[in-house]
């Protein structure tokens, strides 16, 4: 990115966080201050410029706890313990429920959505997905937004980002089933609009399964998967499965769901919510370790035994 | 009904008297029926004649056929198979169509695909009898790619092209059905792209450039073959080859096959780690198509390899932003199986040809 960029994309981020009163956090955005200030320096006719190499960027990691019992809630950055690349990190941040959510709801609208559910269960699929879709959508809170997405032999933007319920409902509504699966190409469509939003950010691509017509590739979209911060629930109604919406899911953090009847996906769609709202947002600067290329991440619960639901690194490209 | 044609006399005869005769006159009867069938798809009610012949037991049908493949040959005699024979594009459209009507009601019966393909050997007496069957191989062929049965389309075209050496339609649809099978998942098959073909997809691969240059050996200007052939050159690890067939191509002064050009030439790149020089192709690709969503998505997908999310977002946006009830086309998206509504005009083209 040249500087003139890198400082606008900040400045965008920065203003955009101080509207909706997001903390500020940098989406892994590398500023490299020498370029910044190579550029003041040039302007000072032959005077070298002076040059840093220092780099700033902030880590998100979306993570969700679980004990015995469900959720663990209410937990402090203190109790948790953060490694990347198997350095200790120290947290700068833990956000719990106090963020608005933005979710991207992804759904499959081909043709073979005008059949059922299962075989046991009478009911189309796109019936079954209205329904769960509008039930969803009936969960958002004050503040948070949600956009609409659809992917058959096309990707479609059926409605951006917004808060208003009643345009999201009428959208739903409005959803027919025709052409070919581009899971592929709607999976990254949700990444990379999710990544130029601020604050957190779910996708929830649901699909019956049977990818025939997208133009990326499955590598593509996991890569750009491992370079997001967008945490993907996959949900799935069928049997067939390459395996990719798990690799994605699991990639960024989320996990992938099975519904076998109209109410299954209602309710799995409701738990994606419930669930990603009980995630804690931890935030680090990272310390010690080499800035390019893969970062494993691992966050334990200190003093208790927990389950640890996060993504499972970031790449960062030179 | 055809298939209820064994009625007690001729079974008592079979069992009691001279078995031949017996079996002969059912026969006849079944040819006379199938006749009658075949004439009421030409002239009469073409849906209700698609709904008796799935009724039909199939090996009744065979018979029939059998006997009019008979009546091809000399002695040629008049009845009922000849006058089948003398309209047998009217047959195999019959059982194409009722191959249709399964296939989409996923309905069971005998499988009418093969019965049309055996008609279809039949010699054609007419000159419009040729050029139907010219059409008939190309546009169910590319139906069948349509409806992602590639090996089916595969099997079918080649056939066409066996017969029809010249045909430059039947030979790109080939070319096109032998691709797929090398690239394209089949419906109900799992996902699985890769990177690089394996040594089972490379082989229609190869096919399919063999198909390509052979045409462009005929013809050098034929851009469809010389498109297909830089893709294919792709797939199989030849970059460089590749992007030499591509840039010639993407020179020329149909947009499609010039978006398509720079769309395979950003991919190449792309897959090369030559994102900046990714990105310029993908950019001349959605200039050569405006809103080609391939492009915008490769384009987009560069871009936040890049780390240049905010671009990548809205370029997407600007691709896949729903206007209303218009979806913007994408040349990419017909590229491999063909586009519906053109294989759908083109088959109702054949019918009439069939029902003339």
């Amino acid at each position: 990115m040249c500087c003139a960029g890198a400082v606008n994309s900040l400045l965008r981020v920065r203003s955009r966080s101080l509207l909706t009163g997001v903390p500020f956090v940098v989406h892994l955005l590398p500023i490299t201050l020498s370029c910044w200030f190579g550029a003041l320096g040039a302007q000072a006719a032959d005077q070298p410029a002076p040059r840093f190499e220092t780099r700033v960027e902030v880590v998100k990691v979306s993570v969700l706890v679980h004990g015995a019992e469900g959720p663990i809630l209410g937990l402090r950055s203190t109790d948790f313990e953060v490694r990347d690349n198997g350095v200790p990190q120290a947290l700068e941040g833990v956000v719990f429920e106090e963020l608005p959510l933005n979710v991207i709801l992804d759904f499959d609208v081909s043709g073979s959505m005008n059949f059922d559910v299962s075989q046991s269960v009478k009911g189309q699929r796109m019936t079954a997905l209205k329904s769960a879709a509008h039930a969803l959508v009936a969960g958002l809170r004050p503040g948070d937004q949600a956009a609409l997405l659809t992917f058959a032999t096309m990707v479609r933007l059926r409605q951006p980002l917004t808060s208003d319920l009643t345009a999201l409902h009428t959208r739903i509504n409005a959803l027919e089933g025709e052409g070919g699966t581009s899971l592929v190409d709607g999976t990254f469509s949700a990444i990379a609009l999710g990544d130029a939003v601020p604050g957190r950010v779910l996708a929830v691509v649901f699909t019956d399964g049977q990818e025939n017509t997208s133009w990326l590739r499955q590598s593509d979209v996991l890569d750009a998967a491992k370079r997001s911060e967008v945490v993907v629930y996959g949900v799935r109604v069928g049997g067939e499965d390459s395996g990719f919406l798990d690799d994605v899911a699991s990639t960024t953090g989320g996990r992938r769901l099975q519904a076998g009847s109209p109410e299954g996906l209602q309710q799995a769609f409701l738990e994606i919510l419930r669930e990603f709202r009980t995630r804690y947002l931890l935030r680090y600067t990272p310390r010690g370790i080499k800035r390019e290329g893969w970062h494993r991440l691992d966050v334990r619960v200190k003093g208790r035994p927990a389950k640890v639901l996060l993504r499972k690194g970031y790449l960062v490209t030179p | 009904m055809a298939g209820g044609i064994g009625c007690a006399k001729l079974v008592e005869e079979y069992r009691h008297g001279d078995r031949q005769p017996a079996i002969t006159e059912t026969i006849d009867r079944t040819v006379i029926a199938y006749a009658k069938l075949v004439e009421e798809y030409r002239h009469g009610d073409s849906n209700r004649a698609i709904a008796e012949v799935i009724d039909w037991k199939p090996e009744a049908v065979l018979d029939a056929i059998q006997e009019v493949e008979k009546a091809e040959r000399p002695p040629l005699a008049g009845g009922p198979a000849r006058d089948v024979l003398a309209s047998f594009p009217a047959a195999v459209m019959l059982h194409t169509e009722a191959g249709l009507y399964l296939n989409y009601r996923r309905g069971v019966g005998p499988n009418q695909w093969p019965l049309a393909m055996r008609l279809a050997e039949l010699k054609p007496v007419t000159s419009e009898q040729g050029a139907f069957l010219r059409a008939w191989y190309h546009a169910f062929g590319l139906y069948l790619l349509g409806s992602y049965l590639h090996p089916e389309a595969f099997a079918l075209l080649g056939r066409g092209l066996q017969r029809f050496p010249d045909d430059v339609s039947i030979a790109l649809a080939l070319g096109q059905a032998s691709e797929s099978i090398g690239t394209v998942p089949r419906k109900g098959e799992l996902v699985f792209v890769r990177p690089d073909p394996s040594k089972e997809r490379k082989f229609p691969l190869r096919a399919a450039e063999d198909i390509y240059r052979s045409l462009l050996a005929r013809d050098p200007l034929l851009g469809e073959a010389k498109l297909r052939l830089g893709r294919v050159l792709a797939l199989t690890g030849r970059a460089d080859l590749a992007l030499g067939e591509l840039r010639v191509v993407a020179t020329g002064n149909d947009a499609r096959l010039r978006y398509l050009a720079h769309l395979f030439s950003g991919d190449i790149l792309r897959r090369g780690s030559r994102l900046v020089d990714a990105r310029p192709e993908f950019r001349q690709a959605l200039d050569a198509w405006p809103g080609g969503q391939a492009a915008a998505l490769g384009l987009a997908e560069t871009l936040h390899s890049l780390g240049e999310r905010a671009k990548a977002a809205s370029g997407l946006t600007a691709a896949i932003q729903d206007n209303g009830d218009s979806v913007r086309s994408d040349p990419f998206r017909s590229y491999s199986v063909g586009d519906e509504a053109e294989q759908r005009q083109l088959l109702e083209m054949v019918k009439a040809m069939a029902r003339k």
